[in-house]
């Protein structure tokens, strides 16, 4: 039997599908292009190619948008990404004490002890660092995300960028190109100011003791690796599955939760990728919280319901 | 003479049952909303805090509603709140809303003959005499005990509770009831039957809930605007929690009790002796209680740029080193969107939970000698 982890964030949408023994047999990086929707139907068809319904005992989903995953696709746990990137690290290796996950638009730092969390830190409301930075500052160099960890391993004399935000970053940078300097070491700058940006904001205060694990998607950066390596002055870790390690955490709580109480699994099967899944947004004027309901519904049918407060319109019930 | 006043948690429900008592209407603006925290946000210093911004989009409502008199209780000093009432004054005043303004201060603050004098004035249009007045007023502090007692007890079971949301329903029913509710005897009737009927939800005492605080900055605690309705998510996720600063916990202090001479040993704290401000040292105070009586963790809830309450996450983070203290601060601002609030008091509630299984696991393996192999937890 297999599960089925989902992870849907900012920018990627994840898949994965993993044994009992843990151990991941596919996976998948998709864009999320903002229609997160689409990007799980997507996962589903192609994951529905390979394998068959009866396979999958459990679901599991995390990431920003978890419940309208689950929604989509029909999971038995659906938990923050915070506590699925612990639990991917810990089963991925039980002696990762620290864990920085950079992702699209969040960055954390999650501290494990025994394999438990014991402390966690989210970046505020500045998205300084993260991957959408990075992203941005790709195009606008003219070149491919990947490339950019090539570009700073090449650096010779990294210069030193403002790192404190986003916005002021980038003039930095503009500036450093008008006075002639290396792409490589505008790049290489650039991954410390991040790395120090991260430190001293998400990071300040915490204890960062080895291994120290480093996942998501700008994990694949290998300048911002380096860079981290330098500053924290110790080997840096980086999972082979570090993309999906949010949707892999997912599926091993989905194992844990269905391996506990013996459940059947709410998965709707993968034919869902071919769903045709319609929104409808209002604001409910029945009392003073004037929610903006959004409801998604799938051949004239509820499958799911968000952001009332008092929940009245809540058809199916569905718990997480 | 109209009345009004800010909205703060449940003040207005009980404000217009106590006038209603002794013959005054007041005017009640529509509770707080994102329109309205935009609106004051437009009037208002951009650096201030939200709860600023909410009371001047709610005082400009009510002079819509024909309102022409404010009641603010000042209280002199503790924070920038202090001077709130006199900033709201210049602010309104300059933006075409002439109020009258009636600031209650604390006796220390502005005299007893002068609070007396202003006192006298807010119930100048009653009917009602002196003795009739004290007695609502004695009534109202009842009712307010009540809800509150209502609200606690519903945080503490919501942890237990079988089917999930029934203490909510219970809460959210006696308010919506209460808003109906013609004078202080019905309204006491009202939470008392809801008190009951809570007290008979079905529970379930093998759960082992979480038992956290809540605590924070004053405002942000009392009206769930301002802090997401966090009590509603708590309940939500299935925790016993419990919240000790309110509106009777503000009377209690600044009205009833202001030198709080009766609990003076027992809130001592070698962290923030002092008061530095706002209510920095209560929130430490509090941080001390949770450590004595072993709960699992706490929540401060503060908006940004609250000076006291900074100063108390610092104290909070020393805590957390020496006393294996377990904080997490949500700092609300108009800017932050929801999902980000949420997954973070979903992800300290999980980390809590598990560590807290782990720990009754072990203790579990330890009387069978055994020990616990299972990663992730």
């Amino acid at each position: 039997m297999y599960y089925l982890g989902i992870d849907v964030g900012s920018v990627s949408t994840d898949l994965v599908i993993m044994d009992e023994e843990n151990k991941i047999l596919d996976q998948l990086y998709l864009k999320t292009k903002g229609n997160p929707i689409e990007a799980v139907k997507d996962g589903l068809r192609q994951l529905g190619r390979k394998y068959q319904n009866d396979e999958i005992a459990g679901v599991g989903t995390t990431g920003s948008g978890r419940t309208l995953a689950a929604a989509v696709a029909g999971a038995d746990a659906v938990k923050n990404e915070i506590t699925a990137h612990g639990v991917a690290a810990a089963t991925f290796d039980p002696e990762i004490r620290t864990i920085i996950e950079i992702g699209g638009q969040d960055s954390k730092i999650i501290l494990l002890r025994d394999g438990v969390i014991t402390d966690f830190a989210m970046n505020t409301v500045c998205a300084a660092g993260t991957g959408s930075f990075l992203d941005r500052q790709a195009e606008r160099l003219g070149m491919e995300i990947g490339e950019m960890g090539g570009y700073a391993l090449r650096a010779e004399n990294p210069v030193r960028i403002a790192g404190r935000c986003a916005v002021f970053a980038e003039s930095d940078i503009i500036h450093k190109q008008q006075l002639g300097c290396t792409m490589e070491d505008i790049i290489g700058g650039m991954s410390k100011a991040l790395v120090r940006n991260y430190l001293s904001n998400v990071a300040k205060g915490k204890e960062i003791i080895p291994k120290v694990c480093f996942q998501g998607g700008v994990a694949a950066n290998s300048g911002i690796r380096r860079a981290l390596e330098e500053s924290l002055g110790c080997e840096i870790l980086v999972p082979e599955y570090h993309k999906v390690m949010g949707a892999y955490g997912a599926a091993v709580l989905a194992r844990e939760l269905i391996g506990e109480g013996n459940k059947k699994t709410r998965f709707k099967g993968f034919e869902a990728g071919y769903d045709d899944i319609r929104t409808e947004t209002f604001e409910c004027a029945d009392c003073s919280n004037h929610c903006e309901v959004v409801i998604l519904r799938s051949g004239g049918k509820q499958i799911g319901c968000f952001s009332d407060r008092c929940g009245k319109y809540q058809t199916n019930t569905a718990d997480s | 003479m109209k009345i009004t006043f800010p909205h703060i948690g449940d003040a207005h429900l009980i404000g217009r049952i106590f006038f209603s008592e002794i013959g005054i209407e007041i005017v009640t603006p529509g509770a707080n909303t994102l329109k309205g925290l935009e609106t004051g946000s437009g009037v208002s210093p951009d650096e201030i805090c939200i709860p600023f911004k909410l009371m001047v989009a709610n005082l400009m409502e009510a002079y819509r509603l024909g309102a022409d008199t404010v009641i603010m209780p000042a209280t002199m000093g503790p924070c920038r709140l202090g001077e709130y009432g006199e900033l709201l004054k210049s602010i309104l005043d300059s933006r075409g809303y002439p109020f009258q303004w009636i600031l209650l201060d604390s006796f220390e603050a502005i005299g007893k003959r002068e609070l007396l004098r202003r006192l006298t004035h807010v119930v100048s249009d009653s009917d009602k005499g002196k003795a009739q007045i004290l007695r609502a007023l004695l009534e109202t502090y009842q009712v307010i005990k009540a809800l509150e007692r209502l609200d606690q007890r519903a945080h503490i079971l919501a942890g237990y509770e079988r089917s999930k949301g029934d203490c909510k329903k219970e809460v959210a029913a006696c308010r919506r009831e209460l808003g109906d509710a013609s004078g202080i005897r019905e309204a006491v009737r009202i939470i008392r039957n809801h008190l009951d009927r809570l007290e008979k939800v079905e529970l379930d005492y093998d759960k082992k809930p979480l038992q956290l605080l809540l605590t924070g900055e004053i405002f942000s605690m009392i009206e769930p605007f301002a802090n997401h309705h966090i009590e509603e998510l708590l309940m939500d996720m299935g925790v016993s929690f419990e919240k000790r600063v309110t509106l009777g916990w503000w009377i209690r202090r600044t009205v009833i009790n202001p030198f709080q001479s009766k609990d003076w040993f027992g809130r001592r704290n070698r962290y923030l002796p002092y008061s530095i401000g706002g209510y920095a040292k209560e929130t430490v105070e509090e941080g001390v209680i949770c450590s004595r009586k072993g709960y699992d963790g706490i929540i401060q809830v503060f908006p940004v740029g609250c000076m006291p309450e900074i100063v108390a996450k610092a104290v909070f983070a020393r805590m957390m080193r020496e006393k294996k203290l377990s904080v997490l601060t949500v700092i609300y601002d108009e800017m932050g969107g929801e999902a980000g609030y949420i997954t973070r008091i979903e992800a300290f509630v999980d980390m809590l939970e598990r560590r807290k299984r782990e720990r009754t696991k072990q203790e579990k393996a330890k009387k069978e000698g055994k020990k616990s192999v299972l990663p992730g937890y």
